[in-house]
């Protein structure tokens, strides 16, 4: 097998297409901007011990030069932890993006956007597949083989499994809040526009190698130190002990051009240069080219090397909210001394049978989190918040949320200088159906014994979740229109270039697309070792 | 400290960050409340009339609920970052978070404070409608 693949990106994707081609015994070249900044397993102090010990610990939530304070209280919280503000920085300037109204998201560092993620792993069946050209059926041994490779906590027999899919191996779930407890404890399953149930999690509850299991320390948003969350970090390393796999932690790739001698099998060069500079620009040769730079990254590659200048090519991105509310009976309950601080449940609201009026979501508690941010935009004076905040913290929740990616219509556009513009705007089917399944929630929430709080309910910036798309859309025909690609996710027009990331997926549903980007990176790779190696 | 920040911003910080707490504020929370205002540049446009040092309970009625001149936000602003320094000190944790005391102590509290905002909110309000923008 003297065949080399490249792939471009280093993050989750990237990572379940690699480990079928290694296992196959073809070579395979990663090309990553920069290395990760993975901690070692370690035990470290809780969150709650952290708080009432560490003189220091305004390093860790804050940083030395106090950025965790941040500006933007609506930016979410994880964007601004010190320790993970890394992963995004420079990835915009670097790609000579532009946004309006949308965030633009991506990462320059091995691992990706994964080592910062909220690790909600789902299945998409058939009809969050609908209008694309596979089925869950396409996917089912992909979920399969990541899970196993991954680690997911979760049940299989409660309201909602059934629409966070089967065919995935499940570790034991993570311990339950006690407020998120007796949440779940008072729903009744059945309810025609509702269903409420265990969330699922990239978090392992039992020890898978160097990676330790979930001990609740409460630290998830603030680096998990025993990397009990799944990282595309973590599998570098293993990946790396392949001799046929070669990890580069130096090559920014700024530009692939096609040799099309032989337009059958054309030869691509993959011009890189090194960010830190302190070495030498690189240059590639392959047949079979893989992207899996992160949606934004790879669309933009693509529409340069086809020479798609100035012209819109559609992205998607789902809308996202997010509301607050408390759990009267826990009001000025003790705080839990330790805990899991991402998603507990996950809920669906359902307007109608149409997929376009649906939400989904998922429900953390606020224990984990510094409680500053909250406090400052409560309209009470900041001494009575702080009180108010003692007794309400342990009762509170935070549910976040996302309609189908058709209420939002966004595009990417190149110049031939490599200038990029984002544009983001939702679509007038977006506002009611906002009002619609926010107004639902909240009915539902007040059933439960939720108390929606006032003013909480808002919605995100297109775009700053990380949760993008359909770049590079795969379709049954093409499209002279846009750039598109193939079921089995090649480039139309670039014969060898396979596109495994976000961007090959048509469209988002409701629900968190990272696992399903790494099933079907994991299908195309298996499809890629029968077809060409 | 003095290295740091004139005479002048550590004593609106010490009294901004002695109304955050209800208490003399520890010094090593202060010297970082004073470098994270210069850090963060809210230290410029910082002003506090004598008398709200003196007595930093009453920085209640300047915490307006629609700030409008550069000052008056730079003072929400300064009050904002006061928050965030005692919530990530030990000394402070305790106040934001409620680990060892009993639910009806922590009721108790609830409902006090919430009886001592209804009687400020309006006096807030009014003092923020009648708060000058800048020229």
């Amino acid at each position: 097998m003297s065949e080399n693949v490249i792939i471009i990106g280093a993050g989750a994707s990237a990572v379940s297409a690699a480990w079928p081609l290694v296992n196959k015994g073809v070579s395979v070249t990663m090309l990553a901007p920069g290395p990760s900044n993975l901690n070692p397993a370690a035990d470290t102090d809780s969150f709650h011990d952290r708080r009432f010990g560490d003189d220091e610990q305004w390093k860790t939530f804050l940083g030395e030069d106090f950025g965790g304070i941040g500006a933007n209280a609506s930016e979410t919280p994880k964007m601004k932890v010190p320790a993970l503000r890394f992963i995004q920085k420079g990835f915009t300037d670097q790609n000579k993006m532009s946004a309006t109204d949308i965030s633009p998201t991506g990462s320059l560092v091995a691992g990706g956007l994964t080592q910062m993620w909220g690790a909600g792993a789902f299945c998409y069946d058939d009809d969050d597949l609908a209008d694309t050209p596979i089925s869950a059926g396409d996917l089912a041994p992909s979920y399969a083989r990541v899970s196993e490779r991954i680690g997911i906590s979760g049940v299989k027999d409660d309201d909602i499994s059934e629409l966070l899919g089967h065919r995935v191996t499940l570790d034991d779930p993570i311990e339950l809040h006690p407020t998120l407890g007796g949440i779940l404890g008072r729903h009744k399953p059945g309810r025609p526009t509702f269903r409420l149930g265990r969330t699922r999690n990239a978090v392992i509850t039992k020890n898978k190698g160097k990676r330790l299991a979930c001990n609740l320390s409460n630290n998830c948003l603030w680096s998990c130190s025993r990397q009990s969350i799944y990282s595309a970090a973590q599998e570098l390393e293993a990946l790396s002990k392949h001799p046929n796999f070669t990890l580069r932690t130096d090559c920014y790739v700024d530009r692939i051009t096609a040799d099309r001698t032989d337009p059958d099998k054309p030869i691509y060069r993959v011009m890189c240069s090194d960010l830190s500079k302190k070495s030498a620009a690189t240059e590639w040769q392959t047949s079979t080219l893989i992207l899996a730079a992160g949606t934004l990254a790879s669309t933009r590659l693509a529409l340069m090397m086809m020479e798609r200048y100035d012209v819109p090519q559609p992205i998607c991105t789902h809308p996202a909210y997010a509301m607050a509310g408390l759990y009267w009976r826990r009001v000025g309950e003790r705080s839990a001394k330790s805990g899991f601080a991402l998603g507990h449940l996950a809920y669906e609201v359902k307007l109608s049978d149409d997929m376009d009026q649906r939400a989904f979501g998922v429900m953390f508690p606020s224990e984990g989190l510094l409680m500053s941010d909250l406090i400052s935009n409560m309209p009470l004076t900041t001494p009575g918040s702080i009180g108010l905040t003692r007794a309400l913290a342990p009762a509170m929740i935070v549910a976040n949320g996302y309609v189908s990616s058709d209420h939002a219509d966004c595009t990417m556009t190149v110049q031939r200088d490599g200038k990029t513009d984002l544009i983001g705007k939702y679509r007038e089917s977006f506002d009611p159906i906002f009002k619609g399944v926010t107004k639902e929630l909240k009915r539902q929430m007040k059933k439960l014994g939720v108390v929606p709080l006032p003013g909480s309910i808002r919605r995100a910036n297109l775009g700053s979740d990380g949760h993008y798309a359909g770049g590079l859309p795969m379709t049954d025909a093409p499209n002279d229109k846009i750039l598109t690609t193939t079921p089995l996710g090649e480039l139309r027009g670039a014969p060898g270039v396979y596109v495994v990331d976000g961007a090959a997926l048509p469209k988002l549903s409701v629900k968190h697309p990272t696992f399903t980007f790494m099933a079907n990176a994991d299908r195309i790779s298996y499809a890629l070792c029968q077809r060409v190696f | 400290m003095t290295e740091i920040a004139p005479n002048k911003l550590a004593q609106t910080a010490r009294a901004l960050l002695r109304y955050v707490v209800g208490e003399n504020p520890d010094e090593r929370v202060l010297d970082r409340y004073v470098l994270a205002l210069v850090k963060t540049g809210h230290s410029s446009d910082l002003s506090l009339p004598n008398f709200f040092k003196t007595f930093p309970s009453f920085i209640v009625f300047l915490e307006l609920t629609k700030p409008k001149s550069k000052a008056q936000i730079a003072r929400n602003e300064a009050i904002r970052i006061a928050c965030f320094m005692a919530e990530t000190d030990p000394a402070y944790v305790g106040k934001y978070c409620n680990a060892e005391g009993s639910k009806f102590g922590a009721l108790f509290k609830l409902f006090w404070r919430l009886a001592l905002e209804a009687f400020l909110l309006p006096v807030r309000m009014i003092f923020s409608m009648l708060a000058k923008a800048d020229r």
